[in-house]
Order: structure tokens, then sequence, then C-alpha cells
């Protein structure tokens, strides 16, 4: 086929472009990455695995990859940065460069509407025992809990808001406050801030959130788009109450930054663990997947991170310390974000809140 | 002759003419024939006002680094060769960073306890603090730094490029320095000055990283649009129409651009 194609786009340079070499032309363009990398399709027993980097990562590789590929021989490639875009690249050429995926959930639902997942199959992933609804396509593995934090030397107990009320009351506790650049997550917080319930949050009201985020707006001087600067920008004392997220802050407390977390009024999202459509090797993929669920490997991962786990038998193995991490989900003042309503209305809540922010 | 130049255009015809048509194809829809995406575009106030924010960076942008980047080619152009291959890798050295590394850099430099306020704060007193990062200040500041050495260098040709007879004659017959500068030398700079501003226009449009971490809530510009519809909405097709714009917009100043280069908007200017 391919000897063929090169025949016939060589007249192209003399003659005009015939609609079909130009064709055939663009397909070997497509079909060039599979050729430069045959090695990889062909390979048995080996699976990539794309996850978020930094210390998350790395402690996911340390207390379950590891552990996963001595006990089974499957080789996993471990990379970094996953995105639903590349997905839907890979997928569209049928390239498939990543076989699990671990993405935060609206992307995972978004990669699943778009088509681009296998079903997880539950035959070979126990999902017994979990805190979470298991879904067809995405499985979550882990939550994390969103809050405020601050930095003490400044603002000591007394001075800095405890609750999202009392983040959005710029009199009582004068400071400059760091916000998202995403509505999802955004959007609940004003809400939370305006006096909705944490149970009932959804369906969202969008109107009723943006009237509140309007408030606050003025004593907002940095909507953040990347995750680091929300750490970075308390240090420099460039802000002072920041919506972040517990991990990270426990990160930076054990390097020594002078920052605390308010284990109250939290948001918890799930993360979730994903295949990608057309992985090379199904079955080690899905043993990769039930890896991340069981309760010893749950149970290490988030005593490095000080994550939640989603099986309730590995609640039981946590340290104390982290134990005291966990945001209560029994507590009426802890939301948890519903990544189907997001899902459902992300592109459109987007749109208008990229418009409040330019306004 | 021609053989050496196969390569290239294989190259240039894969990795660049390819991946053309199939934007335009994105952007008109697939796999039906469609205006709706560009419909998209002037659907809500959000396109409008982010191309209109992509104009005004861009063009300010420029302007600072003209006046930046003006007096250092005019000094470039004044030394001797030696001292000026020295003093010109001083002003490649934005090049060796990462443009990332960099805005980090900025923070430190330009934030409310950065140097800068510090300083200001310690010699005028706490209210001398002002804001340069996180708004369109820091945004023209850390774009400018990137430009910089573009403008600089296509000023510097045509100072370089200027008889050096002509500033004699004039200051035989007893001109000063600056008559010398307004009546001769900066006429003549000015293919040089257009076509650098033209190029860093057509550079700053497509910024996209410097806006999202130097910039405040409002200094959006397309590039971050572009990345939104990619990687948040996955609507390709709005992406691909957006690209489109601004590859329209760039194409009519690369357009611009030849002509200053072949010295014909200069010669009907004149």
């Amino acid at each position: 086929m391919r000897p063929n194609s090169r025949e016939k786009s060589r007249p192209v340079s003399n003659s005009g472009v015939s609609r079909r070499s130009a064709l055939t032309t663009l397909g070997a363009a497509f079909a060039a990455p599979a050729v430069i990398i045959p090695s990889r399709a062909s390979a048995a027993e080996r699976i990539v695995f794309v996850s978020f980097g930094g210390t998350t990562q790395e402690a996911q590789e340390r207390t379950i990859v590891q552990p996963f590929m001595k006990e089974t021989g499957i080789e996993v490639i471990c990379t970094s940065g996953p995105d639903v875009a590349k997905l839907k690249a890979q997928v569209r050429t049928g390239n498939i460069e990543w076989d699990v995926l671990n993405l935060p959930g609206p992307q995972a639902v978004a990669a699943e509407r778009e088509g681009l997942l296998e079903k997880i199959d539950y035959s070979i992933v126990d999902s017994s025992d979990m805190f979470l609804e298991k879904k067809e396509m995405t499985l979550p593995w882990y939550t994390y809990g969103g809050g405020i934090a601050y930095d003490p030397r400044r603002h000591p107990a007394g001075k800095h808001p405890r609750t999202w009320p009392q983040f959005w009351d710029a009199k009582a506790f004068p400071g400059r406050r760091g916000l998202r650049t995403r509505p999802d997550e955004t959007l609940e917080l004003a809400l939370l801030a305006d006096g909705v319930p944490a149970k009932q949050l959804y369906p969202l009201d969008v109107e009723r959130a943006f009237k509140a985020l309007d408030r606050i707006k003025p004593h907002v001087p940095k909507w953040i788009t990347e995750t680091p600067q929300t750490i970075s920008l308390v240090q420099n004392n460039e802000i002072d109450f920041v919506y972040t997220y517990s991990g990270r802050v426990e990160a930076a407390k054990r390097q020594g930054v002078s920052m605390d977390y308010v284990y109250e009024n939290n948001l918890v999202t799930p993360s979730f663990m994903s295949v990608a459509k057309g992985t090379r090797n199904r079955t080690a993929a899905m043993k990769l997947v039930n890896a991340f669920l069981r309760v010893e490997g749950q149970a290490a991962f988030c005593n490095t991170m000080g994550y939640s786990p989603v099986k309730r038998a590995a609640m039981a193995l946590l340290t104390p310390e982290v134990r005291a991490q966990q945001p209560n989900l029994d507590d009426p003042n802890t939301g948890v974000v519903n990544v189907e309503w997001w899902a459902d209305n992300f592109a459109e809540v987007n749109k208008r809140f990229k418009e409040f922010l330019l306004t | 002759m021609v053989v050496f130049l196969v390569p290239t255009v294989a190259f240039l015809c894969i990795s660049f003419l390819v991946p053309l048509v199939v934007l335009v194809t994105t952007s008109f829809g697939e796999p039906l024939w469609t205006l709706k995406n560009y419909a998209e575009l002037v659907s809500r106030p959000l396109y409008f006002i982010v191309f209109r924010n992509t104009l005004e960076i861009s063009l300010l942008s420029t302007a600072f680094t003209l006046l930046a980047g003006y007096p250092v080619a005019y000094h470039l152009a004044r030394q001797s060769e030696r001292r000026r291959a020295l003093l010109i890798i001083l002003v490649l050295l934005p090049f060796w960073t990462s443009i990332l590394v960099k805005s980090f850099a900025f923070t430190v430099l330009l934030g409310q306890n950065g140097i800068i306020n510090t300083f200001l704060a310690s010699a005028l007193g706490e209210q001398a603090r002002v804001p340069l990062l996180f708004n369109r200040v820091g945004v023209v500041i850390g774009m400018a730094h990137f430009l910089l050495p573009f403008m600089i260098f296509t000023v510097l040709a045509s100072l370089l490029n200027q008889n050096p007879d002509l500033r004699k004659a004039a200051e035989i017959m007893g001109s000063g320095r600056i008559r010398i500068f307004c009546r001769i030398t900066l006429p003549l700079s000015m293919p040089g000055v257009l076509a650098g501003s033209l190029l860093c226009m057509i550079l700053s449009m497509g910024m996209f990283i410097t806006p999202a971490l130097l910039g405040g809530r409002g200094d959006i510009m397309i590039s971050n649009l572009v990345d939104f519809h990619v990687r948040e909405t996955l609507d390709w097709n709005v992406a691909a129409a957006l690209a489109m714009c601004l590859i329209g917009i760039t194409a009519i100043l690369t357009f611009m651009l030849s002509r200053v280069r072949g010295g014909q908007l200069f010669d009907t200017a004149h």
C-alpha cells in the first residue's frame, strides 16, 4: 500500500495535483507516526500510564505502579500531562500512545462523551466496597479536597476566613483573594459563599453564582490558571487567601513553606482512572486499573499524599496524621463536585465565565 | 540547484501545508460544510473583546519595544565591530532562557513585594507601590522583553546600511548631532522601524503563555481562546475558525512586511 502511494504522488511535481494523489499523500502523512514507532504497537505486555506529574505521580509510581510491575511482569511506562485534546488526536489517528489515564473529573466525563474511552471491565476490576459510585467508563479511585489556604505568620488564628461566606466577606477579613480561571469548583464556592447548603449545590444556580462572583471580583487581584501558583503566590505575599488543595499545602509545609489549610467547608473532587479506546493491551490496562483500587495501594498512596481513598477498607490503614486531614464526607458543609453536571454544562458556562473575567 | 530545494519543500508540505489544509477544513466543519463555527465567533461578546484585547496588547508591546529597542540599536550601530559583536551577545541573552522561567522571574522582579516595589516603598514610602504584575503592564513588559532582540536587529540592520558619508557631509555643513539624527538617521531608518514593528506585531499576536502567567483576568488573547477550545471544550471546529482569523490578520501583516522589505511601502510614502 505504501510504496504504491509513493508512486502515485510522484507525478505531482510536473502535472497538476489530482484529488486522488492529494488524498493518498494526506493519508501517508497521517500514517507516518505509526510507521515510525512500530515496536511499541507490537509489544505485548507493555502499557503506558499517564498522570499529573509532580509529587502525586511520584507517589503513584512508588506505591502502586512499581509493585504492580514486580508482581505481574507487565512493563508500565509512566509519563505525565494527561490531556483530553491529545487523547482525542490519538484516538482519531488510531495511534494510541496512552493506555491508562488518570484524569480530573470533568475531563474524564468529557472524554467519555467524546467516545475516547474503553468500557471498564468489571470482571477484572474489583469495584466492591467503594464510597463512590462506579461508572461505565471512568472509575473514581481517590478524592481530593479543596479549601482555604493562607500564611499563618501573616494571618494568625481569627484573622483568616474559615468558611466560604467568610472568604467572601472582605470587610471582616481584609486581604487579597486568589481564585481559579476555571468555572468548575469556582461556581460551587460562590454558591457556598452565598448560603446554598453544600448538599444541595446541584443543579448549580448559575445566575446566582455569577452575582456572588461579582461581589468578590474587586478583591481578587489574580485569577490563577496554573495550580502551583496557588501556593507560590501566597508564599511570595502576592495574595493572602487562596482556594487550593490540601495535598498541595501539606507538601509545601513539608518543604518548610509557612502555610496552613482549613479542613472545613471543603469541596471534594474525585480523580478518575480510565482506559483509552483502542488500547494496545486491554487486559493489561484493566489489570493496572485494578491495582489502583487495591486496598493496600490505596492506603499507601493516600498516606503519602494526604488524599482520601475510595475503598472503605483502606480508611482503617491510614495513619492518624493523614486521617486528621480527611474531609468528612458526612459533614453537611462538605460539598462533592458533580462531574456529570459539569460535563453537560461545561462549554456554555465556561464561555460565560471567560466573559465575566474579561469585563 | 533545484534539487537541493526538494527536502525543504517536502518538509514544509508535510509539516505546514497538510496541517493547514486540515485546519481550513476543520474550521468549516466536518463532515458537512458549514459556516456555523464562524457564526459562533460573532455570536457573543467574548470573541470580540478578545480580538480587541489581542490587537491592543500587540500594539502596546510593539510600541514599548520600539521605544526601548531603538536607542539600543542606535548605540550598537555606533560601536566598533568587535565591541558590537560582544554587545549583541547580551541582546541575545533573552533567547537563551525559557519563556516560562522568565515569567516566573518577572514575578520576583515586578510583584507587590518584588525588587522594584520594595525599592519604591523604601525610597518614597508605602503608598508608592505600583501594581506591575497581573495586569496589562505586566503583560506588556513580559512581551517586550521577548520581542526586543527582533526589534533591535531589524533596526540595527537598517542603521548599518546607511551611507556614513551623508552624516559626514551634514557635519561638514555645520549640522549639530540632534539635527543629523532628526533629518538623516531617523528618516533613513524608517524601513527598519516599520519592518521591526510589523515583525513584533506578528509575533505578539500569537503570544500565549506570557498573558496567562503575567496578565490579569482581562488579559486573555486569541491564542488563549484557541487553547481553551482545543483542550477544555474539545470544540476543535471553533478553535480552527479562531486560528483561521488569527492567520488572516497575520497574513495581512506579513504581506505588509514583505512590501516594507522590498522598500515599496517606504518609497510610496515619500
